[in-house]
């Protein structure tokens, strides 16, 4: 018994040694986001929550996280004069969601016209400054439906009933504009969608849906000088030990016949794992990843509230998550969370500094903040998620199966994890219909992954390794044995040594009770006797209330 | 040797007469109370999460200027100046005696700021009250040493302070217990009264609690149908035809009433309630929670959700999604619950013995200080908890005792009962209604919110079951010393005595 224990000692130092001798940086901080990332301010009017904008607001904030960019943002009210120099920001954006209550801060107005760097207006209510920096005849134009035509004709849709719109009615000059507004009143008016002159660019509104998206995206990228060309992969979004079984045999059985990689974000945990559910669940998740067609992203857990304290529950937790996963041969190479995490100090270094690959998705409602603060981080790689839905009703013009289009950075079409068989089947027939090609080089294309304090995880050129050792060389069942050794070690400290003798006394109370209970009924039963004998006597003297204890 | 005896028995007369054992009883309770609660280093309970509802309720709000309010015990609650949209003061026992003590607080101390120890003072004086008669229901008969005996083991157990911190904070546990001991008290004192006239006043007190408990929570209103049973004595007891009837008529009505204004309490935490429990009752309790959640029904999945409670900060999911209330707490229902118990005896056994362990453990880490007033916050005094220590140790885990304890309890009550028929006394009758009765409640006490709401807060909620233990074995104390177990001829008699005081009604 010994000997296997003085064995798996030695295994156990052995592996010590090998990571210890790890010269990758341990420091999760520094390798994940990038350094010396471009600086945007994003300052808004209004979340304006009656008309659902504040989506508009996240998505235009996660657009700019993916495009490399850390940004910062904050309402016109919590703009402070002189914070664009002092930020030392390269790009400012203003954002009008609610033109008709002409929220306004002059000191933003005047900070902003004296600033030298890049500027976009989106929405109405341009001052008379901004219009300045664009050359040619600014044109009001009222009760209008337009469809939108994007770059070449690529795509185009129409676009939602415009009341009130100011749109320059050419480009002249150095301007660009990538995308058309046609007017649908039979007119073919065409205005530019969205125009850029140098430092400037003007977007007359936005949105996180439909061509609106897509030309607001080549836009935005082409003004902040952000090029790229990337094809969307297709992301499936949390899949966790509760998602129904069924849906998921579904799902990995229409897996085999895609042929792009997918990233499946999971929400793991650290309790009940020696459950069969959660057996089940990892078998899931290898049989996903089998040849490694789709990648894993690691979902933070779920919020039931904020957890005031300021220790490292989380950052345990999510330790532990990965570590049970790597021994399962699960390996994820980045996290996916909400974006508001991503403005939030305390999420940013306990959960998302574990990867520098992330997918963030909207979630306005439930925001549950430990340490909020205006600036996110830019993280090496983060895809742009675009809910399916937000690319439903976009007429594509493609010559053959699929668009040319092309995304200026990462970007997948997202897809929440089926609940049922039937849902399975419907996201099979969606994905199957996309117009964009299938994805398969991921490990490849990116270079991804998440560490923690001893297990680094990077998946590059095609392999994924552990601690600089791709993972199919490694014997992951003594990995197991050991880290099975060390958790049973822990567990037997705490034991208690007066349980027995407590114990010991319940017993003896017990048997008197039960001693105490037979002399009682015996004594009755003698008593009772006796009493009768009484009775049954009739020559002795009768006397009531003989005798008795 | 004389001499000492002599000196001893001078020493001796005074103090009986100046401090006659209920007089001692009560004082000594009321100094090691006011020593708890008022003296500083003050000591309260920490709110657990649960407090708003019944601050706002009242007009008052959680001290949020410390960040400390929910490690520490906080006093001071501030008073709401202005427009309090949650202020739907509902019927509540509690509610009436918190704003009693808000306006002795804005009387004497501030119109802004509520102490908590105002409503700590409210709980002692009833406190001493209902001692008080409990005191005198257990010494009637009892003189010399055997009354400061029982006297002073009802000041050890019911002075514990695992109780009576409790009088310092918002939690409905001190008014169940005073209450309790009140009504007692009252079925006591009851049974002891020679004239009709006394035993009404005592035992019409005793209905009055109980009708009283009908509003102090949810699960004491359902509870109050077993307590009915308590009540049967007395209306054994009683003489006179009118009356009887009339007991008769206002016990059979507490029954529907108990389960009518049971169901009409909000119960808020019902979603809260019936996760836990699953994932902290019947689930911790098998070994293959996956098989058993199939038993009954329910998605086998969720055994991935044992043993974490319903708002812990970190989730698979999230609480009010769609994947746990529809696939998990809308299958969850008390019948199936119940039938699954019944099917495995062997779990529920084991669930209650982990509440068991829970509910006999010393428990020093209850009341906290102030944060400051000790070096390390949250220290407590642990004087005066050797109650709570001893029956940790001394009574066992097993359940099985209970019911060993329950059984030994109503046989020696039913042979005093018999033998008191055969002699002409209804007194032993009532008696054994009356024990029946609590002990039937301390069981219902501790298994329902275990089954109800698996091992959320079990500590608190098991404060009754304790509550009664106590009440019992003092009960059963007190009747051996007075030779009222094993009864004879003489002891009837003497219980009998003036019992003809009924023809000058006085």
């Amino acid at each position: 018994m010994t000997q296997m224990k003085n064995k798996l000692l030695t295994l156990f130092v052995i592996l010590v040694g090998l990571i210890s001798f790890n010269w990758h940086s341990p420091s999760v901080q520094a390798a994940t986001t990038i350094q010396n990332p471009s600086k945007v301010l994003v300052v808004y009017d209004s979340l304006n929550e009656r008309n659902h904008r504040q989506e508009d607001v996240q998505t235009l904030s996660r657009m700019l996280m993916s495009m490399g960019q850390q940004v910062t943002m904050m309402s016109m009210s919590d703009y402070h004069a002189e914070m664009i120099s002092k930020g030392h920001y390269q790009a400012v954006i203003t954002m009008i969601n609610w033109p008709g209550m002409k929220f306004d801060n002059p000191a933003f107005d005047r900070d902003r016209q004296q600033f030298n760097g890049k500027k976009l207006h989106i929405g109405p209510l341009m001052t008379a400054d901004e219009k300045q920096n664009f050359p040619g005849n600014w044109q009001e134009i009222n009760q209008q439906s337009f469809i939108l035509k994007g770059q070449n004709n690529r795509y185009e849709q129409q676009v939602d009933f415009q009341r009130q719109i100011q749109l320059l009615d050419q480009v002249t000059g150095n301007e660009q504009a990538l995308s058309q507004l046609v007017a649908a009143n039979g007119t073919n008016q065409t205005y530019p969608f969205g125009i850029i002159n140098g430092q400037n660019a003007y977007l007359p509104f936005f949105s996180s849906q439909g061509a609106t998206l897509l030309s607001s995206i080549q836009l935005i990228a082409q003004w902040l000088g952000v090029h790229g060309s990337y094809v969307p992969y297709v992301d499936v979004r949390d899949f966790t030990p509760l998602s129904s079984f069924t849906a998921t045999k579904e799902f990995i059985k229409n897996l085999d016949s895609f042929e792009g990689n997918m990233i499946i974000t999971t929400t793991s945990t650290t309790q009940n794992t020696d459950t069969k559910t959660f057996k089940n669940y990892l078998k899931f998740l290898r049989e996903m990843t089998r040849n490694n067609r789709a990648v894993v992203y690691l979902n933070v857990p779920a919020l039931n509230g904020v957890d005031s304290s300021n220790d490292d529950t989380l950052m345990n937790m999510l330790t532990q998550e990965i570590s049970t996963l790597i021994e399962n041969k699960i390996f994820p190479l980045g996290i996916s969370a909400p974006t508001y995490w991503n403005f939030d100090k305390y999420y940013q270094l306990n959960a998302l500094n574990f990867g520098d690959a992330t997918l963030l998705y909207n979630q306005v409602n439930n925001q549950d903040y430990h340490t909020q603060t205006s600036t996110a981080k830019a993280y090496q790689t983060m895809f742009f998620a675009i809910p399916h839905s937000a690319l439903k009703n976009i007429k594509w013009n493609i010559n053959g199966r699929y668009t040319d289009f092309t995304f200026p950075m990462p970007v997948t079409v997202d897809y929440h994890f089926p609940n049922s068989k039937a849902k399975a089947e419907k996201i099979n027939r969606e994905i199957k219909a996309l117009p964009f090609a299938p994805m398969s080089q991921y490990l490849y294309q990116f270079n991804t992954g998440i560490s923690t304090q001893t297990q680094n995880l990077r998946g590059k050129d095609g392999v994924i390794s552990l601690n600089g050792t791709p993972v199919s060389e490694i014997d992951f069942h003594q990995i197991k044995q050991q880290t099975a050794g060390i958790r049973q070690n822990r567990d037997q400290t705490g034991h208690l040594t007066t349980k027995g003798i407590v114990d010991k006394i319940s017993n003896v109370l017990i048997v008197i009770i039960v001693v105490t209970l037979i002399v009682l009924f015996g004594m009755l039963a003698i008593g009772r006797k006796l009493y009768l004998r009484m009775f049954k006597n009739r020559n002795l003297k009768r006397t009531k209330g003989a005798k008795k204890k | 040797m004389t001499k000492i005896r002599q000196k001893l028995h001078a020493w001796a007369e005074p103090v009986e007469r100046w401090l006659p054992p209920v007089r001692l009883g009560i004082l000594l309770l009321a100094l090691i109370t006011i020593f708890l609660l008022f003296v500083p280093p003050v000591s309260g309970l920490v709110d657990d999460g649960t407090y708003n509802l019944i601050l706002h309720a009242n007009g008052l709000r959680e001290f949020t200027g410390d960040s400390n309010y929910y490690k520490y015990f906080v006093p001071q609650f501030p008073i709401l100046q202005y427009y309090n949209p949650d202020a739907h003061l509902y019927l509540s026992l509690q509610n009436v005696l918190i704003q009693a003590a808000i306006l002795l607080n804005k009387i004497f101390y501030s119109t802004k700021i509520f102490d908590v120890r105002f409503l700590g003072a409210i709980y002692t004086v009833l406190f001493l009250l209902a001692c008080r008669l409990l005191f005198k229901g257990l010494t009637h008969r009892l003189t010399g040493k055997k009354a400061y005996l029982i006297v002073l083991l009802g000041v050890f157990f019911l002075g514990d302070t695992t109780y009576t911190v409790y009088f310092n904070s918002f939690y409905i546990e001190p008014l169940d217990f005073i209450m309790m001991i009140a009504f007692v008290g009252c079925g006591l004192l009851a049974f002891q009264q020679t004239t009709t006239r006394k035993i009404l006043k005592y035992y019409s007190g005793q209905v009055l609690i109980a009708f009283l408990f009908l509003f102090v929570s949810r699960q004491v209103a359902f509870l109050v149908s077993a307590l009915c049973i308590s009540l049967i004595g007395g209306i054994i007891f009683i003489r006179g035809r009118q009356w009887k009837l009339s007991a008769i008529i206002l016990v059979i009505a507490l029954i529907p009433m108990s389960i009518f204004i049971g169901s009409l309490y909000s119960n808020s935490n019902h979603n809260q309630n019936v996760y836990q429990s699953m994932t902290l009752g019947a689930m911790p309790s098998t070994k293959n929670p996956g098989k058993s959640l199939a038993e009954i029904n329910i998605r086998p999945q969720n055994e991935i959700l044992r043993g974490t409670s319903y708002d812990a900060p970190y989730a698979i999911a999230r609480s009010d999604s769609a994947t746990i209330q529809k696939g998990f707490i809308d299958e969850i229902n008390y019948a199936k619950l119940v039938w699954y118990y019944g099917t495995h005896p062997s779990m529920l056994s084991k669930l209650l013995q982990t509440g068991l362990e829970n509910k006999n453990v010393a428990r020093t880490k209850v009341g906290v200080y102030e944060k400051g007033a000790v070096k390390q916050g949250d220290e407590d005094k642990t004087f005066f908890q050797w109650a709570t220590i001893a029956k940790g140790f001394i009574l066992p885990k097993k359940f099985g005792f209970y019911f060993i304890f329950a059984i030994l309890v109503i046989s020696v009550y039913i042979v005093s009962c018999v033998r008191g028929l055969e002699m002409g006394s209804k007194l032993y009758a009532a008696r054994l209604w009356m024990n029946c009765g609590l002990l039937l409640m301390m069981f219902l006490a501790f298994i329902s919110p275990i089954i109800i709401s698996g091992q959320t807060n079990i500590i608190r909620q098991l404060t009754m079951s304790s509550t009664l233990l106590d009440l019992l074995v003092l009960i059963i104390i007190s009747d051996s010393l007075q030779h009222d177990i094993w009864i004879t001829r003489d002891t009837v008699l003497l219980t009998r005595a003036g019992e003809d005081g009924d023809a000058n009604e006085e």
